[in-house]
């Protein structure tokens, strides 16, 4: 994409250029093959004229964001820009595959499909998808931000693709949030894991609520943090039949393709 | 590296930026996405702002609304600030490869760290291949108040700028003052008698890491190497027989690999 197409769709789409927008332009002037640059680079990459880019450069500079050689008359990015996002989960093409990946499974089946991770002791949501025709009342609590790691499908899940010591580690801190419940915690997950064991997910109809029926695998990716991914339906239709013999199944299918896709991403 | 004051027109486009910046800051590298009401919590600033702000980031590619439409994920173009800078550093390059030997061997995180404000933000990460929990990545953002990659960072500090930071430190503190000076009192006493030091809980309960000051190239950029794992009754002896030699070994195997480069990532 030429720099001079980049400039024009931008100034298309942002009617209302603030001086927070033109700043992140110039930030996003660098690339990694271009790691120092000067003024009339930056007006060229970015689209501004050389007094904009020099005033806002000179602003990024007292912000600590980029840094300025007064020898070479050159910019580079600071090392703070690190801070500014970096940590974004995921390369995006990744994401999107995934998602039409879901997408396909969501509407075949017809049922929501949710990608989660675990943060702390809590299964949040990666990304989400319902069906094309949905099935499903809408006041069923069927897409959930945040699951708990140690009373839901998903949770079991994931702690079951955990190594021993990590997934003791996290009981440990479960249990001594909530001590009365351990036991039956504990069962329960032991159930699951061997559920996951042998089939390579774990099912729950009923039990995290009385209309849902849930499907769950562990999703486990080179170089990554583990994540699950799961599918929500109404109870009446996620009978142990289906589960064993498509809904599972397909299930770890998906689970493979995200392996696959995250290889070649 | 300099910069020229700004004008005094200027100041309120200074104001933005800065503002603007501080709200991609405010993402860190959680996975959860944020509501408009989560950032004005984090950063402070009047819900208007934050409003006005997270469009332009929207508009801009650098956040995306997540699923359920409420709140904001990091997207792809909050990632290429930093990807650009990493990319193109050598530095980060030469030294991961020594962090991932370290972190293999003793199934720990380790990262190199800079400071930034109150702050410590990872440059460079590896975690061991076994190493599902403590997953950070570069661009993480640790309190540099609590933690050993913060402490050792002070201890490689000259008395005078010892001391200044210190200040800022305990005053940022508020009610935890006290202990926070504690804490850094006795990683001082540590890295005074044996060369690093050793802090339990200083960034999440049950994670212990060890740390020391490294100097970096040309530049001796004076930054903070950390190995750091996750554990339920943590090994102290193991930390000083085993954990920090191993850890004076790749600083010193860094120092050496690193000392022909300018010294910033």
């Amino acid at each position: 994409m030429s720099t001079q197409r980049v400039s024009d769709k931008r100034h298309r789409a942002c009617p209302m250029v603030t001086p927070f927008a033109r700043a992140l332009w110039l930030l996003e002037a660098f690339t990694e093959n271009a790691r120092w640059l000067g003024n009339r680079d930056l007006a060229a990459r970015s689209g501004m004229p050389a007094s904009t880019v020099w005033r806002i450069a000179q602003s990024l500079v007292i912000l600590g964001y980029l840094l300025y050689d007064a020898e070479t008359r050159k910019y580079r990015l600071a090392p703070s820009v690190l801070a500014l996002g970096y940590g974004a989960v995921g390369h995006a093409a990744v994401q999107l595959k995934a998602h039409e990946q879901m997408q396909g499974y969501a509407d075949l089946q017809s049922v929501q499909v949710t990608l989660g991770t675990r943060e702390r002791l809590e299964i949040v949501t990666l990304d989400s998808v319902s069906p094309a025709l949905s099935r499903l009342p809408s006041d069923l609590p069927v897409s959930v931000a945040r699951a708990s790691l140690a009373s839901s499908p998903m949770g079991w899940a994931l702690l079951s693709a955990l190594p021993e010591s990590e997934r003791n580690y996290l009981m440990h801190k479960v249990e001594r949030r909530a001590p009365q419940d351990g036991l039956r915690m504990r069962r329960r997950i032991i159930q699951a894991m061997a559920q996951v064991r042998e089939a390579g997910y774990c099912s729950s109809v009923s039990e995290w609520h009385p209309d849902l029926g849930i499907v769950a695998a562990p999703v486990l990716c080179e170089g990554r943090a583990p994540r699950v991914i799961s599918c929500v339906g109404h109870a009446s239709r996620i009978t142990s039949a289906r589960v064993q013999r498509e809904l599972g199944p397909r299930l770890l299918a998906l689970a493979a393709q995200f392996r696959q896709s995250d290889i070649h991403a | 590296m300099s910069a020229v004051p700004p004008k005094r027109g200027d100041a309120a486009a200074l104001l933005t930026v800065s503002r603007g910046l501080m709200v991609l800051r405010a993402f860190r590298s959680d996975v959860a996405p944020l509501s408009n009401a989560e950032l004005v919590q984090r950063t402070g600033l009047p819900k208007a702002t934050i409003s006005r702000l997270t469009s332009t980031l929207l508009q801009l590619g650098f956040v995306r609304r997540a699923p359920g439409g409420r709140a904001f994920e990091l997207a792809a173009g909050a990632r290429g600030m930093g990807h650009a800078l990493v990319a193109s550093s050598e530095l980060v390059q030469a030294a991961e490869p020594i962090m991932q030997g370290l972190a293999d061997r003793l199934e720990v995180s380790v990262a190199l760290a800079m400071p930034d404000g109150l702050d410590m933000l990872y440059i460079a990460y590896r975690a061991g291949r076994g190493v599902a929990t403590l997953r950070l990545r570069r661009g993480a953002v640790l309190p540099m108040a609590t933690t050993s990659v913060g402490h050792a960072y002070l201890g490689g500090l000259d008395e005078h700028n010892r001391r200044r930071q210190m200040e800022r430190l305990v005053a940022a503190a508020g009610e935890g003052a006290g202990d926070v000076e504690r804490r850094i009192e006795s990683s001082l006493a540590d890295l005074a008698s044996q060369g690093a030091c050793t802090v339990i809980g200083g960034y999440r309960r049950d994670i212990v890491a060890t740390a020391l000051p490294l100097r970096v190239g040309r530049q001796a950029v004076l930054m903070g190497l950390s190995c750091g794992k996750a554990c339920v009754g943590p090994d102290l002896a193991l930390e000083k027989d085993v954990v920090v030699p191993a850890l004076k070994e790749t600083a010193a195997c860094l120092h050496e690999r690193l000392a022909s480069f300018d010294g910033l990532p």
